[in-house]
């Protein structure tokens, strides 16, 4: 079960890196997990480790990119931005993400009349 | 698509891997920096925003090793890092490496071999349709013992059987015949199979070019055709694709090629087909004045080759074929014993009935080969894992899951039993075209059959032979992953207890070994024995220097008895005069066979049973040609043969045979077989005037039968026999004697053309060569592996035993006891795999009981020698591990643990 749970959690966490990229540009990994932490307000407290095997993922899989910049406060970071397939990724992933939530939605719902 | 990028992406993440490390680690440091500026503007002292820092990452390490994961594809990654340490544990021990791959190639390669061999030479060796089904059937006469019996049948016979059986799908009819083939620029004797004209049909292979022979080829009134073998084709035609509609005279008929059929199409081994042209009417006898034979000739017994419906076993058809048998039997009461019943036999079975023995004998052979390096890779693999458990038990302890334990040890396994498969593969490549180069040329397996390497059977042996060697290379590894692993570390794993008590397992293999290996010796040195008693069997002359020939005349032509001998004084005259020739005989037949068989009479001597001698016409000069030494009398002189007198001259058993109390010189004898010639004395009395001594005129594997040589001059031979006794190497006159022969006549045909050493080699000793070279090639691939596997089991145990022999050593043995000691050891394993052996292989040698001659299957010598060859060279193998553990030095053998 463990590994399920994980699965599950390294599908939203790409969906949230990608949306933290969109809506804030080039980032930097902590800055993408303090960001995720934040928007979530704070109720998603994990390991900010793990939010770079997913960042590896996205980067093999062609939607994000990376280098290294100086960072706003004169350090040396890894900053990753969205690329082209990465936004066209992120749309589909939130249509599919509107759905689904909507379809469960409807089953936790108070029972109608039909 | 992203998918497909990321996999990329991940086996390229394989490489170039500390460089990518160095990345993920300077991001991970600025990550921390950047978590420990935010924190210390929020106030932290500066070891708290570390701290937090670092634990809101959750451990860097961990970190590194998630990412890590993603990078790469962690199970290649390891697996690489086993493959790695696996040839690294391999060479480290390349003793036990090379045995094991060796084993298994052994094994493998000799499997393949004599299964392709089998499959192709006995299962399925025909091209033709259906040929499981092809059944021959034989009258047998249930006087005679065996099941053999008569296999030709009268046309109207063959007709009979073909309209009334129910268990055929057809019959076809078939019988082979030299025939007479005018070249234009000389002639040859081609092997003629006539075909009834359903056969090609029947065996559904289509020719290569043109037609088969069809339905319209058989009338009376039909064309005269043929079809050309491959063979023939190629060689005389010079594979020339314009050859259809082109004439071809044979036997005085001109004939038109109407097609080609291919190579594989060999039916009964022939260079040409013809069609038979059957009627129920008897033949014509041939008239012995008309230049002219008729076109079609009608043969008086055919061979009959049926096709069993689907789903008809031989006994059904057995049970159909006797009603149908004895239907018409007393119609044709003169073919039929007064009680007989209808043996049918499967195709393959009736041609390659002399071969199949050996051929099991060879799969005895090749099973037992399989079984050696089964056990033997048995044993290597146990005692290396006895050998690693401490290893296995460490590194167990250090975290290594057991999972990833066994993967090791399978991968190690693969890893041997994959250069196993390669090198095994190799082997039974090249060990095929030897074993296909030394396979006697003639009727031992089907012409038909193409022998190649069966690619089923390789890979099938390729998954057993991987399948063994993981289950042996894992049952071990299992077991020690089980153990209790603190009492192996405990126990320094070198103590007695080694393992599952395969000491005893290893001991049982040995045994096994060791039976296997003699009965393997036993059947290659009843071969070496019988080979060696055929060909110093007296032959009664001297077969080198001596060239043969067989020369055939014309069917057109008719000589009389006188201008046959004319002819053949007047070969002989020029053939004698070559430079190098010493002297030169005709007569019927070549040795080590005689003339042909008749009763006979003596006056004087009246007997109730029938006697017969074999009667060779010979020439006067035949003697000093083959060699044959005067006992009594004289021998026959040019003037018998130039005025035909009635005298003979008899061999030795026929003396013995028919005159055991008083001298053949001067008695009368009348030869039987004369008296139904056309042109030969009939009647005739014929004064016995000297006796030689035998030769082998029976084969070489039975004793001489009488034999009288009686002047050639006295009848007209169908052919000669021209012996040719040389001074000089033969070899190099057979070009100067056909030309010699040519030039007398040059329109006779030449056979058999060799020296009869290379003659008597072909007929007589090929064959036993053949089961010599297989049967000993096994028994040397069998002894190395016995050797390799009491060699790498002793060694193993006297390493076990380093501590012990120590012990021993310090407290005062010496260096000879401990040589005794281990020594002793392997002589009680020896002795006891002897004892099995024996009785195996008096069961195995019965199956040779057809192929030796000259030696009982039981023959003491064969198996006292062979069991003293396996001692020896089991204490060979004994002596090495033995001399090591004698030199153990006692205080490094103490230190040891």
């Amino acid at each position: 079960m463990p590994k399920d749970k994980n699965d599950v959690w390294q599908g939203t966490l790409a969906l949230m890196i990608l949306k933290t990229l969109e809506g804030l540009g080039p980032l930097h990994g902590y800055g993408i997990a303090r960001r995720i932490e934040q928007t979530s307000g704070d109720r998603l407290a994990v390991n900010y480790g793990t939010i770079y095997p997913a960042l590896l993922r996205l980067e093999q899989e062609g939607f994000v990119a990376s280098e290294w910049r100086q960072s706003e406060n004169n350090r040396r970071a890894k900053y990753y931005k969205l690329t082209r397939s990465g936004t066209k990724q992120l749309h589909k992933e939130a249509l599919e993400w509107n759905e689904t939530t909507a379809i469960l939605a409807r089953f936790f719902a108070p029972k109608e009349q039909s | 698509m992203p998918i497909v990028r990321a996999l990329f992406q991940r086996v390229s993440g394989l490489f170039n891997k500390s460089q990518r490390d160095r990345d993920l680690e300077a991001e991970l440091e600025s990550h921390i920096q950047l978590h420990i500026d935010d924190n210390l503007r929020s106030g932290m002292t500066p070891e708290e925003a570390r701290r937090q820092a670092l634990l809101k990452l959750g451990g860097v390490e961990s970190a590194k090793e998630s990412v890590r994961d993603r990078r790469g594809i962690p199970f290649i990654e390891t697996l690489l890092q086993d493959l790695r340490y696996g040839l690294r544990m391999l060479r480290k021990n390349p003793g036990f490496a090379a045995a094991a791959v060796l084993t298994l190639a052994l094994g493998m390669g000799s499997t393949t071999i004599i299964f392709s061999i089998i499959y192709n030479g006995v299962v399925n060796p025909f091209p033709y349709a259906s040929p499981r089904r092809l059944t021959t059937f034989a009258i047998h006469d249930t006087r005679e013992p065996g099941d053999g019996g008569r296999v030709v049948f009268s046309v109207p016979e063959y007709m009979d059987f073909r309209a009334q059986n129910h268990v055929f799908e057809d019959v076809i009819g078939s019988m082979t015949d030299h025939v007479f083939y005018d070249k234009g620029d000389g002639s040859e004797q081609l092997l003629a199979c006539y075909l009834s004209t359903n056969t090609m049909d029947f065996l559904g292979v289509p020719p290569l070019l043109g037609r088969a022979i069809q339905d319209q080829d058989g009338n009376a009134t039909s064309a005269p055709v043929a079809v050309l073998s491959h063979k023939l084709w190629v060689k005389d035609f010079a594979s020339d694709p314009n050859v259809l509609g082109k004439p071809i005279l044979l036997e005085g008929t001109s004939r038109t090629i109407v097609g080609v059929m291919p190579p594989r199409f060999k039916f009964d081994g022939s260079d040409i087909f013809i069609p038979l042209v059957l009627t129920r009417s008897p033949p014509e006898p041939p008239s012995a004045n008309s230049s002219e034979p008729p076109p079609h000739r009608q043969p008086f017994y055919i061979w009959a080759t049926a096709r069993r419906k689907q789903g008809i076993t031989l006994q059904q058809s057995a049970a159909d074929l006797n009603v149908v048998a004895h239907n018409i039997s007393k119609q044709y009461a003169d073919n039929y014993p007064p009680n007989f019943t209808v043996i049918p036999k499967s195709f393959t079975d009736a041609i390659v009935a002399d071969f199949k023995d050996m051929l099991f004998a060879l799969i005895a052979a090749v099973a037992m080969v399989l079984l050696l390096s089964c056990s033997n890779l048995a044993n290597l693999l146990f005692a290396r894992a006895s050998a690693r458990e401490r290893e296995i038990a460490l590194r167990s302890t250090i975290g290594a899951s057991r999972g990833r334990l066994l993967r090791q040890l399978l991968l190690e396994s693969l890893i041997l039993a994959v250069a196993g498969c390669v090198i095994g593969s190799a082997l039974a490549w090249g060990g095929l075209q030897w074993f296909v180069a030394t396979i006697p040329a003639h009727q031992r397996i089907p012409d038909e059959a193409v022998i190649s390497l069966n690619f089923p059977c390789l890979i099938f042996v390729a998954v057993v032979g991987v399948l063994i060697t993981s289950l042996c290379g894992l049952a071990p590894a299992l077991h020690s992953v089980r153990r209790d692993l603190f009492q192996k570390l405990a126990s320094g794993g070198r103590g007695r207890q080694f393992g599952f008590g395969h000491g005893k397992l290893r001991s049982i293999l040995v045994v096994v070994e060791v039976a296997l290996a003699l009965v393997l010796l036993v059947c290659a040195g009843l071969m070496i024995r019988s080979f060696y008693a055929l060909t110093h069997v007296e032959l009664g002359f001297n077969p080198s220097k001596v060239v043969a020939a067989l020369i055939t005349y014309p069917p057109n032509r008719h000589f009389t008895p006188d201008q046959n001998r004319i002819f053949l004084q007047n070969v002989l005259q020029h053939v004698g005069a070559l430079p190098g020739v010493d002297s030169v005989g005709v007569s019927l037949e070549l040795p080590p066979y005689g003339g042909f068989q008749s009763d006979i009479d003596i006056t004087g001597k009246p007997h109730s049973e029938a006697w017969n001698t074999q009667l060779d016409p010979v020439s006067e000069n035949y003697f000093q040609s083959v060699g044959l030494r005067l006992l009594r009398g004289r021998l026959l002189s040019l003037d018998d043969v130039n005025s035909a007198r009635l005298v003979t001259v008899v061999n030795d058993s026929f003396a013995r045979k028919f005159f055991p109390n008083d001298m053949p010189v001067g008695h009368l004898v009348k030869f039987k077989a004369f008296d139904h010639g056309p042109e030969t004395p009939h009647d005739a009395y014929f004064e016995i005037i000297g006796v030689v001594k035998d030769v082998k005129n029976d084969g070489l594997d039975h004793p001489p039968f009488p034999e009288s040589f009686v002047p050639f001059s006295i009848a007209s031979l169908p052919f000669a026999g021209l012996l040719v006794r040389t001074n000089v190497e033969p070899q190099a006159l057979l070009a100067n004697i056909r030309q010699e022969i040519f030039a007398v006549d040059h329109s006779v045909a030449l056979g058999e053309e060799d020296t009869l050493k290379n003659f008597l080699h072909r007929y007589s000793y090929a064959q036993p060569e053949f089961g010599l070279m297989s049967l000993g090639a096994f028994a040397s691939i069998g002894l190395a592996l016995f050797f390799l596997g009491v060699f790498s089991v002793m060694a193993y145990t006297v390493s076990l035993q380093t501590h012990e022999i120590g012990v021993r050593m310090a407290l005062g043995a010496q260096r000879a006891a401990i040589l005794r000691m281990v020594l002793v050891r392997g002589l009680r394993l020896l002795v006891a795999g002897i004892c099995l052996g024996l009785v195996g292989a008096l069961f195995v040698a019965r199956l040779l009981q057809s192929q030796v001659w000259g030696v009982s299957f039981k023959d003491p010598w064969t198996f006292a020698a062979v069991s003293v060859t396996v001692i020896v060279v089991g204490l060979l193998a004994c002596l090495l591990p033995a001399r090591r553990a004698a030199t153990v030095d006692p205080m490094i053998a103490l230190r040891y643990e």
